[in-house]
């Protein structure tokens, strides 16, 4: 019993001396490229928005970064950001769910209904005013379940760190359980694993639009 | 010259890693869709217990990392030692461990076959259900009826099956962390081996870009020959 509990302390919080690690460092990769990802999204949004010529290309480059595995983008980054594979993974996933975002955003602005902006016009509201508290609540009322759906995709890719060591949860079981020689030690330490990052997406799936809820971006369901 | 034999040995050695993981790819979609349609029936059934079992399942499968399936998966294989013989059709990988890259084609159609259930589920519940029993009506045969289904639910399954497949082609990099042959390892041995890690990671991008491609072209050339267009009443005789 108390093995187990030390196990599920390790994938929890990390190895000893690699800490944050296990879940806890998945959550704040998640959280650090997802914010990332979602501030470049906007700007990828209002860019391919406001310059219709300029939608063409952006989305070609996104649909480009979309083709390819976040394995490869962390492999590549890591290499090019070779001073810390924690930033090098960091900067991967947030590219790699930015990819996903901007189209998201992108799609959903562009159906902002067109009364709403010609009310706000009329009504002179100030453009940055007009961003932050019509458009941007709307885009997050309309677009929440599809950007869910992404994120808890996210929160399991941070997984794809495991190809450059980075401790996050994936890693950690991958190393404890190679650390183990029979197949009941690995099956406790993949399924203790598996239970975690279980537990994290159906929390995430409730927390985030009760979330948005109490921050009045929502109207309740 | 050399550098023509060089350029030669890599689109080959790139070309071998492609076909690769389309075998790892194509063997686990099928496998996965296979594992998909069953789950989705089952999320319709009849009894309470089937319907509770079926969904859990898919809960389970889409809140699992792929990456902690092929892990378990390949781990298992490895110490296994490959008692089971198996067919040996994955290219480049060898004799001793084709029996783990058929443990990761079972891993990646786990992890992916919980989206597909959702997205057949949800295309079978869009289907009118005065439409469903006319149409469940032309036929008796339960292949016939399948058939029929799959017919009217192709424009709605085919979009997001097809995105759920590009994701899958990238699942397959997983397939690295053991000794089975495919894309994304290969890339990642020659970078390390040459130091060209830019080369070999452009190469590797726009291949898989193009792969991914292929996946779409072949979903939409799909939704071309099978969906039957919309009739509109304009149309109709």
């Amino acid at each position: 019993m108390t093995a187990l509990f030390d196990t599920a302390w390790l994938l929890l919080f990390g190895l000893p001396g690699q800490q944050p690690g296990g879940l806890l460092l998945s959550v704040l990769l998640f959280a650090a490229a997802g914010g990332l990802a979602v501030l470049l999204g906007f700007a990828y949004a209002m860019a391919a928005t406001a310059f219709p010529a300029a939608a063409l290309p952006l989305q070609a480059a996104s649909a480009l970064l979309r083709g390819i595995p976040p394995l490869l983008l962390v492999f590549v980054l890591a290499h090019v950001v070779s001073a810390s594979t924690l930033l090098a993974g960091v900067l991967a996933l947030a590219l790699y769910s930015f990819s996903h975002t901007g189209e998201i955003l992108r799609s959903f602005l562009g159906a902002y209904p067109p009364g709403l902006a010609e009310q706000a016009r009329v009504m002179g509201v100030a453009p940055w005013r007009d961003w932050l508290t019509l458009r941007l609540p709307w885009l997050l009322w309309r677009g929440l379940p599809a950007l869910l759906t992404h994120w808890v995709s996210l929160l399991k890719d941070t997984g794809a760190l495991v190809v450059i060591g980075v401790g996050e949860l994936t890693t950690v079981a991958k190393l404890l359980s190679e650390a183990r020689s029979d197949w009941a030690a690995w099956i406790e330490v993949l399924g203790l694993a598996s239970a975690f990052y279980l537990g994290a997406t159906l929390v995430l799936l409730k927390l985030l639009p009760a979330l948005a809820r109490a921050l009045r971006c929502v109207p309740p369901v | 010259m050399f550098h023509a034999d060089a350029d030669t040995a890599l689109a080959l050695s790139v070309a071998h890693a492609a076909l690769a993981t389309v075998t790892l790819w194509a063997v686990s979609a099928a496998l996965s869709i296979a594992l998909a349609l069953m789950l989705a029936h089952g999320m319709h059934g009849s009894g309470p217990l089937v319907r509770r079992g079926a969904g859990a399942i898919v809960n389970a499968t889409r809140g699992v990392p792929t990456s902690m399936l092929v892990l378990a998966a390949g781990m298992l294989a490895m110490a296994s030692g490959g008692g089971l013989p198996v067919p040996a059709i994955f290219t480049g990988t060898i004799g001793p461990f084709q029996h783990v890259a058929w443990a990761i084609a079972a891993a990646l159609a786990l992890g992916s076959c919980g989206h597909l259930a959702v997205i057949f589920h949800a295309a079978y519940g869009a289907l009118d259900a005065g439409r469903r029993d006319q149409l469940l009506l032309l036929a008796h045969h339960p292949v016939r009826k399948a058939a029929i289904l799959l017919r009217e639910v192709l424009g709605i399954v085919l979009p997001p099956t097809g995105a759920r497949l590009v994701h899958h082609l990238h699942n397959t990099a997983f397939a690295s962390l053991f000794p089975v042959a495919e894309l994304f390892g290969l890339i990642r041995g020659q970078s390390e081996a040459s130091a060209q890690v830019f080369l070999f990671a452009a190469v590797g991008a726009l291949t898989y870009a193009g792969l991914s491609l292929g996946i779409w072209a072949l979903v939409r050339g799909l939704e071309a020959a099978l969906v039957p267009p919309v009739r509109t009443a304009e149309a109709a005789p």
